[in-house]
């Protein structure tokens, strides 16, 4: 036993928090204001990574006057029933109160004289959206880690989570991890443990596709259970660089065009929003152009009304990496992205299964909390939704953690589990003859990116790709082999690409239908409200095999319930 | 992508090492910044943008994947 624990270097504290982006942070600052000592652990540097750094910051605000129904609504339709308007409630009602804390913390928010501006948040009819000066999350998340170091949080810097470790009568009770940096390795042993480390991806063609956050993952190796595994946020963007505040350029002017010169979105959305249809209907729409043989898919700015050209170069090419990325596309590759035309792309962009928990974010698991994108947030990701809903996740988690921690003793950690799984993540550092962590990325990549695959879904290419994946699966992931902590971190986030793949091919074979702006299988192209009106969930049977179930949203218990026919 | 750190230019302050997402930067022995794994480079401008030395510099296109079509 004492053997054991010589391997680790423990860190002992109150509440454990996993992820420093908005759901992290503002747990790990709620629990510290409860009298909890807090650590907070990230892979990278906490307030610097993940996608809250590299976020436009736009947050959907209630302000005072504003029905909160009305916006409870607009979320509701904008997730074609499927979101649990609870939850959408609590987050209303709390966003002005944390648009004030920012504030508070010296975060200043876009105002003409002494009134807030905002814009409407698109694919809403009523929800506002407030805007940081600078038009970045940067400057919250950067002042949220020091709010948090000046409150007595631990912020524990390049540590990579890859377990959380549970106590001997099997609640969570810490987590083990990998310093990144001095390859130590770390027990975190605490009463309480949030989650918020996002969800993952597949390292696709966006910023946002970087970040493979394994929370969700790991909550469900524990046991509890996933939630939304058939839903995915896809988007489209320039196909060899990002665009900050891209998703602005239809509102001003710009116009989707295909290969041949054409305007293609007056086909798909021809009376109401065409160009500025919700973001999912374009990325359909392009996609389906592009299958027609119809590609490239460009955006038209040159049409843009050259006012509004200067106003978007003013408020989003002025901060930032936006300057340097403008200033390079000229001085070396000849063109300005808001003069010229250039070819952008559909693609996969992020998961949106997400851990299931309650309203106050405690999941089905003792001692583990859920918060950010790795909590389950609903599923579309209109924008400004996801700040608002993460920091309110955040406080939920962290209060609730901070909450269970004081009524709750240290416990005894179960060191063969974690012996075990700490045997089971160094692994491919003793295969020599396994294949490297990139080569499978690539493969799953491969079985992923067509657009007919996760973009333009239908059975048979479902179920092809699903073959391919569980080939991936046995054949080369057990067989993984890496020479550096770097890489051992990339084979067990591989490991993680190809669950997730599974189990989101799966899923979305099971619901057999159509939902606007949220989920388009071609062969089922309505909504099933008879039989859909429900949840997907999975979790882990006694073999290790993913168990799927639904339950229907529990419309007896909202105040918006939609027809059924 | 990634494609330069000035060596002359670095001071070894370590600050884009240490805020890298990608892992992607080390601090090699003589105390300067070396790009180590170019391929997980994130393009998020993040280094070059926090060297006050001017020694870091970036492509803004992204490293070829498998396309969409
Ligand atoms: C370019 C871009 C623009 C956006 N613009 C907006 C916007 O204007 N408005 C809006 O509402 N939303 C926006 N979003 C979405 C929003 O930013 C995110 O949904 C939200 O910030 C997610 O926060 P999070 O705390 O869940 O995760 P993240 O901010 O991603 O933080 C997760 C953290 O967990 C760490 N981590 C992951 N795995 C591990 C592990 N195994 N061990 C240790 N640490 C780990 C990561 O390093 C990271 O720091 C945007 C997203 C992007 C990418
Ligand atoms: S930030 Fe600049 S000076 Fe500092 S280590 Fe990096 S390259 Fe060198
Ligand atoms: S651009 Fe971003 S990911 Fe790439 S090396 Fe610089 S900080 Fe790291």
């Amino acid at each position: 036993m004492n053997k054991e624990k010589n391997l680790w270097e423990i860190v002992k504290s109150d509440v454990l928090v996993i992820g420093g982006g908005f759901g992290g942070l503002w747990a790990a600052l709620r629990a510290s204001g409860k009298n909890s000592s807090v650590t907070l652990v990230d892979k990278s540097f906490a307030g610097k990574s993940g996608h809250s750094y590299f976020a436009g910051g736009a947050m959907m605000v209630l302000p005072p006057g504003d029905d909160l129904d009305e916006y409870v609504y607009d979320i509701t339709l904008g997730n074609e029933w499927l979101v649990d308007q609870e939850m959408v409630t609590s987050v209303f009602s709390e966003s002005y109160s944390r648009m004030k804390d920012l504030e508070a913390y010296g975060i200043s928010f876009r105002k003409r004289g002494d009134k807030y501006t905002w814009t409407l948040a698109r694919g809403t009819r009523q929800v506002k959206n407030f805007w940081p000066e600078h038009a970045t999350a940067a400057d919250m998340v950067t002042m949220l880690r020091k709010v948090a170091l000046f409150r007595g949080v631990q912020v524990i810097d390049h540590v990579y989570i890859y377990d959380l470790a549970k106590d001997e009568a099997g609640n969570i009770a810490g987590a083990a991890g990998l310093g990144v940096k001095d390859t130590k390795n770390y027990l975190f042993h605490s009463k309480s443990v949030v989650l918020a480390t996002n969800s993952g991806s597949y390292r696709g063609h966006h910023l946002a596709c970087e970040l493979q956050g394994t929370g969700p993952f790991m909550a469900y190796d524990a046991g509890a259970r996933l939630k939304n595994p058939e839903f995915h946020y896809i988007n489209i963007r320039p196909a060899k660089h990002e665009i900050e505040g891209s998703g602005i350029l239809p509102a001003i002017g710009a116009k989707w065009v295909n290969g041949k010169g054409v305007h293609f979105m007056k086909d798909y959305d021809p009376v109401l929003k065409k160009d500025r249809a919700p973001v999912f209907k374009i990325v359909v729409a392009a996609a389906k152009e592009a299958l027609k043989g119809n590609d490239p898919i460009s955006i038209d700015v040159e049409s843009l009304l050259p006012e509004e050209r200067e106003r978007f170069r003013s408020l989003q090419v002025s901060h930032g990496w936006m300057p340097i990325l403008f200033e390079k596309c000229r001085r070396e590759e000849g063109y300005d992205p808001l003069l010229d035309n250039i070819e952008w792309q559909p693609a996969y962009e992020a998961n949106k299964i997400g851990i299931d928990a309650d309203i106050r974010c405690r999941t089905s698991m003792k001692g583990l909390f859920a918060a950010g994108m790795a909590r389950e947030l609903g599923i579309n990701p209109f924008t400004g939704w996801s700040i608002t809903a993460c920091t309110w996740s955040g406080c939920q988690a962290g209060d609730s953690a901070a909450e269970y921690a004081r009524n709750e003793s240290f416990k005894k950690i179960d060191f063969h589990e974690v012996g075990k799984s700490h045997e089971d993540f160094f692994s491919p550092m003793y295969s020599k003859a396994g294949k490297d962590p990139d080569s499978v990325v690539n493969e799953i990549q491969k079985v992923l990116f067509p657009v007919d695959a996760l973009i333009i879904m239908k059975e048979d290419k479902l179920e092809n790709a699903l073959n391919q994946i569980l080939e991936i699966k046995e054949e080369k992931i057990s067989e993984l082999s890496v020479k550096d902590i770097h890489n051992l971190i990339k084979a067990r986030e591989t490991r993680t690409m190809v669950f997730s793949a599974e189990i989101t091919l799966k899923s979305s074979l099971m619901r057999k239908e159509t939902r606007e702006n949220i989920y388009y299988r071609e062969d089922y192209p309505s909504p099933d409200n008879k039989n859909w009106l429900k949840w997907i969930f999975v979790r882990k049977d006694a073999d290790d095999q993913p168990v799927f179930s639904t339950e229907p949203v529990p419309f007896e218990r909202y105040p918006f319930k939609p027809d059924r026919t | 992508m990634i494609r330069r750190i000035d060596e002359l230019a670095c001071t070894g302050c370590g600050v884009c090492a240490m805020i890298c997402p990608g892992d992607v930067i080390e601090m090699d022995e003589g105390k300067k910044a070396r790009i180590k794994y170019a391929k997980d480079c994130w393009t998020c401008f993040s280094c070059e943008l926090a060297c006050v030395f001017k020694a870091v510099d970036v492509h803004p296109f992204r490293k070829p994947k498998p396309m969409a079509w």
